[in-house]
């Protein structure tokens, strides 16, 4: 919207009667400072309650409503470079969340009132999080492999920061960073151009973009000199064993190369690892975590092992099974890997909802013509790029290695 | 015992998908108890592990090639396999199911690597609060011959190392014996028509099976499970009712309950109390759970506390359930609901999985596209008496059992007292 620097992208689907409609902003955990960890995902929380507009039409919070009046699926999520609002609902509804989507943009409304309730919720939903093993493996790995980016602490923020967070730190971060010159529009279902037009200009086209926002500054993390290692006690049964690497942001050629090596190494019940420590009873079970961050992130391989095994030597047959990967290990998972991709990328495009949601992330990278060209950057993978990428990535440069000690017998 | 009386098939068709899906399930009847639920887990896992001539591996290669995708899984006693493949790989993938079906290897060796997984499965879950807490919520609504009634991480270890390979084999004879298979299949054109032809022809022709097991109403008990590592406690609350699909009170119950906490959003009771105006849990929703149309549902809360939030949390909970029995719901709120159930229902539209779980878990339930039809008709036809009535016959908050788990030491006195 060359008025206010809106982007929209839209898609239409006929004869589904149902329309999906996102609103993505480019601020996440990345763009908070040290003490207000978390605070772009309490913003997030904030965003569902009434707004100026509501409060002058006397009613409860716009969106709130219009999910309790009709019943369309409503929701929210933060990640570390973006947050975003999505509606998906039966077309006749097709006015209103826009019109929801545009009154949040500009016109909530920040009190103690409707804060501290929302609070408690965050901070439930943060032990709902840190009860759990790996949750509490990545927050320590990430702030160890980290030093200067802002990649270092999870989107949820410390419960001590959500503890001291005030109003005022909120209605700041509020101001600067939701406005159209910071936000894309998305619209996929069963609706028309022109009529997709008509309602989103009457409700955005009259809105100023913000003068305070400013694009990220670029932050490069000081070079690594040797493996980092974190280690946590709890009183607990389970053993973890956790290898993060530090890998090219999304949707980079060489972060392809990273969610491949890994789906490789440890996703499902055909990758290396299952088969070589799973299935033989090494370990109990072996899981990857690798996410669409634009800039360099942390990718982690987690291993739950079982009582006869240990941390030290779990490692060592880890990165000896990735250290000793050749071509002949690698092709037959690339052969596998297209027409794997090839259904998923089907599966997904299938229903607005899913559809739109992974647009959402390459949105946040700026990046949205990518999701197009995935088949084809699989495609130009080769066997010998993936071992060349899974010694580099393994080595200890690039390493933080946590362990979670259970101290029950 | 009912029986199940419609068609065995439904197809889900939509365009320009490409990808079709088979959704095929049955009910292991057997008696349940610790044992037969490890047999039936170690041949939920042991099914995929080679077939005819290809060993795990090969049979994996051979899948991932086509870019197709098998899924065997077991709940509540349903027994279910989903395949999933490219249109233009349909062909190959049903020779491969075939191939798993009708030759399955059963070797030692994955045997034996089955049980060790499993074990170390159950060793983890041991942690999982969420799993424990609905694990001991079957234990104080079911009888133990209930196939949703989950016995204790200890004595399921214990009866894995009884298993024997003959018995995966029995049962697996039983399973491709028996004629009462479901089937959905959603997708389009040829490809469909081949799904279909591949049923009928490989799993026989379909004889009506009867209604799983039903338990009988148990009294409201209390069981707490100390997970020190944790910082929530996670809840199941509830008890199984006297109403299932067929009862004339179905449709006002369900639509009442539904008032009280309908799971997802923020519409429900619970959410806009316990959640929004409370700041006591961040999630807390109200499932009525149904395997099969003639069997009574279960109420059953699911939520989390932290622990100085617990017995506010629990009371509040509560509360409300009893203030929605004496208060009922009012005229608004009838509105918004028939509103909010027909727009869940036309949302399932989206996508083609979507609808396909609707349609394949009403199938399974042995619910026909006519009663289902039929229900939602009565749902719109429901008054505030209607519903208020039925929530004042069924829904009692004396009868709620409590399942929980996490760091119950500091608390467990005080949910003690709610007995």
């Amino acid at each position: 919207m060359p008025s206010n620097g809106l982007t929209i992208l839209h898609e239409e689907r006929k004869g589904t009667n149902v329309i999906t409609s996102h609103i993505v902003y480019k601020v996440g955990a990345r763009d908070e400072n040290r003490g207000e960890t978390g605070i772009a995902h309490m913003l997030e929380h904030m965003l569902f309650k009434p707004t100026k507009f509501d409060i002058k039409r006397k009613t409860d919070s716009g969106s709130m409503k219009f999910e309790r009046d009709t019943g369309i699926i409503l929701n929210a999520t933060t990640w570390k470079d973006r947050t975003h609002y999505f509606f998906s609902y039966p077309k006749e509804y097709f006015e209103r969340p826009l019109q929801t989507a545009a009154e949040q943009m500009y016109g909530v409304v920040l009190n103690d009132k409707e804060f501290q309730p929302e609070r408690t919720n965050v901070l439930s939903e943060y032990d709902m999080h840190a009860g759990d093993p790996e949750f509490a493996l990545s927050v320590d790995m990430v702030s160890t492999a980290f030093q200067s980016h802002p990649y270092g602490h999870e989107t949820i923020g410390y419960r001590e920061d959500i503890e001291n967070y005030t109003v005022d730190k909120l209605q700041r971060f509020y101001d600067k960073y939701y406005a159209t010159n910071n936000a894309t529009l998305i619209i996929i279902g069963d609706i028309g151009e022109r009529l997709m037009k008509k309602y989103v200009e009457k409700h955005f086209a009259s809105l100023k973009p913000s003068k305070t926002f400013e694009p990220r500054i670029e932050i490069t993390e000081p070079i690594q000199e040797g493996k980092r290692e974190i280690s946590i006690t709890r009183d607990s049964s389970q053993l973890l064993l956790a290898i993060g690497v530090k890998h090219d942001g999304f949707p980079s050629p060489s972060w392809y190369k990273t969610a491949v090596l890994f789906e490789i190494l440890a996703g499902g019940e055909d990758s290396i690892f299952h088969k070589k420590l799973v299935d033989t009873g090494k370990i109990s079970s072996v899981d990857e975590m690798i996410e669409p961050m634009f800039d360099r992130n942390l990718g982690i391989l987690f291993f739950k092992l079982n009582k006869t095994q240990n941390h030290e030597k779990t490692f060592e047959q880890a990165i000896k099974l990735i250290h000793g990967l050749d071509e002949k290990d690698i092709n037959p998972y690339l052969k596998k890997l297209i027409p794997k991709m090839k259904r998923q990328e089907r599966l997904s495009r299938e229903g607005s909802l899913k559809f739109s949601y992974a647009l959402v992330e390459y949105v946040a990278a700026s990046a949205w013509e990518e999701i197009f060209n995935v088949e084809t950057k699989l495609k130009e993978l080769t066997s010998k790029d993936i071992v060349q990428h899974a010694k580099l990535l393994f080595s200890d440069n690039n390493m933080t290695v946590g362990k979670y000690h259970g101290t029950q017998k | 015992m009912n029986k199940h009386t419609h068609e065995n098939i439904r197809i889900v068709k939509r365009k320009g998908v490409g990808v079709t899906t088979l959704m095929s399930s049955t009910y292991i009847l057997s008696p349940w108890n610790a044992h037969t639920e490890c047999v039936l887990e170690v041949y939920t896992e042991l099914l995929m592990r080679g077939a005819g001539k290809y060993s795990r591996a090969q049979f994996q290669d051979a899948l991932g090639l086509l870019g197709s995708a098998i899924g065997i899984s077991e709940s509540d006693g349903r027994f279910t396999i989903t395949v999933s493949a490219l249109d233009e790989n349909i062909p190959k993938t049903l020779s491969l199911l075939k191939t798993l079906l009708r030759k399955p290897s059963f070797s030692i060796k994955e045997f034996k690597n089955t049980k060790q997984y499993l074990n170390n499965q159950l060793d983890i879950l041991k942690e999982d609060a969420r799993y424990l807490a609905e694990q001991q919520f079957t234990k104080l609504v079911y009888d133990k011959r209930d196939p949703r009634y989950r016995n204790d991480i200890t004595v399921l270890q214990k009866e894995l190392r009884n298993v024997s390979l003959n018995e995966i084999k029995k049962l697996h004879n039983l399973i491709m014996e028996n004629n009462s298979w479901v089937h959905t299949i959603g997708g389009h054109g040829t490809a469909i028509e081949a799904v279909k032809k591949f049923v009928i022809k490989e799993y026989g022709k379909y004889i009506a099976s009867e209604t799983p097991y039903i338990s009988k109403a148990k009294s409201k008990a209390i069981a707490l499970t100390h997970i020190p590592s944790k910082a929530n406690i996670e809840f199941s609350l509830g008890y199984q009712t006297e109403v299932s699909f067929e009862s004339k009170d179905y449709p006002a119950l369900l639509f009442g309950l539904s008032v009280l906490g309908i799971p997802g959003g923020f519409s429900g009771r619970l959410m806009s109390t316990v959640r929004e105006k409370e700041g006591l849990t961040y999630s807390i929703y109200l499932f009525a759970d149904m395997i099969d149309k003639f069997e009574p549902i279960t109420i059953r809360t699911y939520t989390f506390f932290a622990p100085k939030d617990t017995k506010k949390g629990l009371l509040s909970t509560l509360a409300q359930v009893d203030t929605i029995v004496k208060k009922g719901i009012t005229e608004d709120e009838l509105k918004r609901f028939k509103s909010i159930l027909h727009t869940r229902n036309s949302l399932t539209n989206d996508a083609l999985t979507k609808l396909m779980a609707k349609v394949h878990s009403h199938l399974c339930s042995n619910i026909s596209e006519d009663e289902y039809a039929l229900f939602e008709q009565a749902i719109q036809k429901l008054s505030v008496n209607d519903v208020n009535d039925a929530l004042n016959e069924h829904l009692d908050s004396a009868k709620f059992s409590i399942a929980g788990a996490g760091p119950i030491k500091m608390v467990e006195k005080d949910i003690k007292a709610l007995q």
